[in-house]
């Protein structure tokens, strides 16, 4: 398995080279779709590697191909937040750019955990924050607080107080999250800082309309 | 940025008033331990689950503050910030296992280098222990805010506070 590992490494690299090539606004539309179709065609070879590890029970090689996975997907994500830009979807280019600024804290965690170096990956995060701040107009962000009864692991789907796994931590591949079951929801918040960035104000009314916060248009809703 | 230390209740007779079971000289408590009326106030924090396993899985033996029976239910974070359980660490293990601070606190760190990592818009940990000294009559909160490479460092802290 490690041979086949070495040469989806290179392929990677190849192409989140190329890829990240194309990470910029005045880079060809044509080109930039093509990158992400080279990427999701990629992603499938990963994705049956991945399962031929976990199978043969290999969490090392699982976890690694995740590293490549997550890595690739943080690349598309950015492409995909250019791509919606130009097609004036400045909500869905937000939306892209908060999947590739999650993908890559989720891509930063694992490449440690399998001892790769992360450095290039926290460049991209850090450039990934300039974006949201230089490209994206000021977001006011809606935050819930309340409390849970129970939290459920994504990786064995039991109780997650007591099973084993560690949230953040990638076990045969997958990282793990915790689902929550709210007992009550307690405040909601005007936060800077929110746990998910996707909850924003997106509309406030102005002239009997509403104001759309992202492109300032005036919309009838 | 720094520490701080502040007098925390006892830490003892606040678990007897709330009927919590506190078997362990490490343990998590929930949050408003010093201040409610009763368990019915109390909650978790939002990753005390996750503090527990990594202080179990560096061989600790750490306890979850609980009613007999039952579990408290834990915090919904509504911002990105990590919000540190409060660890309390009683005398005893203060006086005859200093080691177990400093592993404790190196898991701590290690583990927030890893997280803050991942997120560019903050680097700074924030964390809250409390200290059992010897006389078990007082005791110290000790509030640490900075980047996590300094966690480790707390344990002179700690040890300093044990019986000042």
């Amino acid at each position: 398995m490690s041979e086949v590992l070495d040469q989806l490494r290179e392929e990677f690299e190849r192409l989140a080279e190329e890829a990240q090539t194309l990470t910029f606004l005045p880079r060809g539309t044509e080109l930039q779709e093509q990158a992400c179709a080279r990427i999701e065609g990629f992603l499938g070879v990963l994705a049956a590697t991945k399962v031929a590890c976990v199978q043969s029970l290999d969490e090392v090689g699982a976890n690694t191909v995740l590293d490549l996975e997550l890595s690739l997907e943080v690349v598309r994500a950015e492409l995909n937040m250019w791509l919606d830009l130009k097609r004036d979807a400045p909500e869905a280019a937000w939306d892209s750019l908060v999947s590739a600024q999650d993908l890559c804290e989720n891509a930063i965690q694992v490449r440690r955990q399998v001892g790769g170096d992360s450095s290039g990956l926290e460049n991209l995060s850090m450039k990934l924050l300039l974006i949201e701040q230089m490209v994206f107009p000021p977001q006011a962000f809606n935050s819930v607080g309340g409390i849970a009864d129970r939290r459920e692991c994504s990786v064995c789907g039991g109780d997650y107080e007591t099973c084993d796994h560690i949230k953040g931590r990638a076990y045969m591949g997958q990282v793990c999250h915790t689902r929550l079951f709210l007992r009550e929801v307690r405040e909601v918040s005007i936060v800077t800082d929110p746990a998910n960035k996707r909850c924003r104000i997106t509309h406030f009314s102005d002239q009997g309309k509403m104001r759309n916060k992202m492109t300032w248009r005036l919309e009838d809703r | 940025m720094g520490v701080t230390v502040t007098d925390f209740a006892n830490v003892r007779e606040r678990a007897a008033e709330l009927r919590l079971t506190l078997s362990s000289d490490l343990a998590i408590l929930p949050r408003h331990f010093s201040s409610a009326t009763s368990a019915a106030d109390l909650v978790h924090e939002a990753d005390a689950a996750t503090l527990r396993k990594l202080l179990n899985n560096a061989g600790l033996d750490v306890q979850q503050l609980e009613p007999p029976g039952g579990r408290l239910p834990s915090v919904v974070q509504k911002s990105a910030d990590w919000i540190s359980p409060t660890i309390f660490v009683g005398s005893l293990l203060l006086t005859q296992n200093p080691y177990a601070i400093q592993v404790a606190l190196n898991v701590l760190a290690s583990y927030l280098t890893d997280f803050l990592r991942g997120r560019p818009s903050g680097g700074t940990a924030r964390i809250s222990i409390v200290v059992e000294r010897t006389n078990r009559k007082t005791y110290k909160q000790v509030s640490y805010e900075g980047p996590p490479s300094g966690i480790k460092d707390l344990a002179s802290v700690l040890t300093g506070l044990r019986d000042e």
